[in-house]
């Protein structure tokens, strides 16, 4: 029940901070270009809790099953490699989703991943 | 999910000089496999359930943006007026408009009302009752 626990905590906790980096990002393009979010900043906290839904369970399920089998070697190397597949395929979702152009949608898909990185930084800093 | 968070998850300590990632180790997990089956399945059902409010969410946004081409009607359009060329005979039902000025409807001069014809009696009687009254004189 632990793992069960521990999966539900990681995916609240990354949806919550890509779903505020996306609102953060969402207000300040509004302002600045407000063309290229022509939806409510909710709609795309929304598409970011969806995408989160969909890549989160699924990556840590992947790595738990990978770590039972392989340990510690095999679970760094398919750490990275699932995260960079993450963020490319959060982009190409993106792009659809929030029909931003692939460039604009992969930066934003790093950056949200990036934040989320910086928080587990500090969360394990403490 | 981040690195770091997926290491806490699983109660990995980082290792700072992590240069082993291709040796396996293979671990000998608690993990029930009743557990295990459950776990993949909730996921599976969690991922199906994204996967499927993702398509909802990309049809509602292609229905919702515009056209990328302009639109056109489904027929090509009939000129108007139309026009008869030589020896064309105009389509069924198309009646060309004439020239000149539209034709006025016909003024007619202001009738007498129709009365009811005087009651007139009959000529015999008529006749016959001058005869009786000039004789009776």
């Amino acid at each position: 029940m632990t793992v069960v626990l521990s999966m539900l905590r990681a995916l609240a906790l990354t949806t919550f901070v890509e779903g505020a980096g996306m609102l953060v990002y969402v207000s300040v393009v509004k302002r600045v270009r407000p063309a290229l979010a022509p939806d409510s900043r909710l709609r795309y906290v929304y598409y970011s809790l969806l995408l989160n839904l969909l890549t989160n369970p699924l990556l840590n399920l992947l790595l738990w099953l990978i770590f039972l089998a392989g340990g510690r070697g095999w679970y760094t190397l398919f750490l990275w490699v699932l995260e960079v597949c993450v963020v490319l395929g959060e982009g190409l979702l993106y792009a659809r989703l929030c029909a931003w152009p692939l460039r604009r949608a992969l930066l934003v898909s790093l950056l949200l991943n990036g934040l989320s990185l910086a928080v587990g930084l500090v969360i394990n800093a403490l | 999910m981040n690195p770091l968070l997926a290491l806490r998850l699983f109660d990995i300590p980082p290792d700072p000089d992590d240069s082993g990632w291709l040796i396996v180790e293979p671990q000998e997990s608690g993990v029930p496999i009743w557990l295990m089956v459950v776990i993949v399945v909730a996921v599976v059902i969690i991922v199906a359930l994204a996967s499927v409010l993702i398509t909802l969410a990309v049809t509602r946004k292609k229905r919702n943006a515009p056209l990328p081409w302009p639109q056109q009607p489904l027929y090509p359009q009939q000129p108007y007026p139309y026009q008869p060329q030589p020896g064309q005979m105009p389509p069924q039902g198309y009646y060309p408009p004439q020239p000149g000025p539209m034709p006025q409807p016909p003024i007619y001069p202001p009738q007498p009302p129709i009365y009811p014809p005087p009651a007139t009696p009959p000529a015999d009687d008529a006749q016959g009752s001058w005869e009786r009254d000039s004789g009776d004189m």
